[in-house]
């Protein structure tokens, strides 16, 4: 009888084991961290809504404006390029673990977008997009009067 | 050349353990020729000024602050402004005197010259 609950206590503890790995594999997956090769998502891109504009960055180091396209099509934000800095000529590769690949993400806007306002600015390997929204999609203010 | 994610090592005899902070480990490239050891990392975001590098022994230590710059409200973040920091160890018979460092759109570029001691050196055979 001791053994067998010894045994089942043995099956609890690897089940415990495996639900932890995959929680790690889960953190490491949502945050968009970690390599390519891992699941992981390039550029990392984070949303800020500041009432009149919806202001997206994406990290994007060692990439020049011209490599980068932006595209806007009814409410689908496509950032797409390709980061052409290689291997220097001449050297071995000891460690690679930037990414090098061609990166393209697309994300449906939750609000209408004034497309002719829209802006874009590259500073310190940082990606800002400003999305102006649509005067009717803006927050209004409604002011209680006292009756 | 080998790298090593600096672990935080509980003060001797102290009672209190303090927990490190969220930190950031930028990716890095590292390439190597007959004359110099090329670091390449990614540091997105990092200002010049706030980019430290260190040179320690033969400890090599890259340390940068995220400059905080999101407005409004978060709606979806797969990045956060966390400061960078990663140390490597490096090998013996780097020149530190000519050491040089670039940092051009978030990217650093780190050139470590091997002294002349541990450069190859090629011997010419001459014909008698």
């Amino acid at each position: 009888m001791i053994r067998r609950l010894n045994d089942i206590d043995r099956i609890f503890g690897t089940m415990d084991f495996f639900k932890n790995q995959m929680n790690r594999y889960l953190e490491d997956f949502e945050s968009g961290r970690g390599n390519l090769s891992q699941g992981g998502v390039w550029p990392p891109t984070n949303f800020y809504d500041d009432g009149d504009h919806i202001l997206v960055y994406s990290e994007l180091p060692g990439v020049n404006e011209d490599e980068i396209n932006i595209k806007l099509h009814n409410n689908l934000l496509t950032i797409k390029g390709e980061r052409r800095e290689n291997t220097p000529e001449g050297y071995a590769i000891l460690r690679q673990e930037r990414n090098v690949a061609p990166f393209s993400r697309s994300f449906t806007l939750p609000v209408e977008i004034d497309p002719e306002k829209t802006s874009a600015s590259l500073k310190n390997g940082i990606l800002t997009v400003k999305l102006v929204k649509v005067q009717a999609v803006k927050p209004k203010k409604i002011v209680v009067q006292a009756a | 050349m080998s790298t090593e994610r600096e672990m935080s090592k509980p003060a001797q005899g102290a009672t209190e353990v303090l927990k490190p902070g969220k930190i950031n480990t930028p990716d890095v490239d590292i390439f190597v020729n007959d004359d110099e050891i090329l670091l390449v990392a990614d540091l997105p975001g990092v200002t010049r000024e706030g980019l430290s590098i260190n040179l320690e022994n033969n400890t090599l230590t890259i340390e940068a602050a995220f400059p905080a710059g999101f407005t409004g409200t978060c709606q979806r973040r797969e990045f956060d402004a966390t400061d960078y920091r990663r140390v490597f160890t490096l090998p013996k018979g780097i020149d530190v005197e000519k050491t040089a460092a670039e940092f051009r759109n978030g990217v650093l570029s780190l050139h470590l010259p091997k002294s002349s001691a541990v450069k190859p050196y090629q011997i010419k055979v001459k014909s008698i």
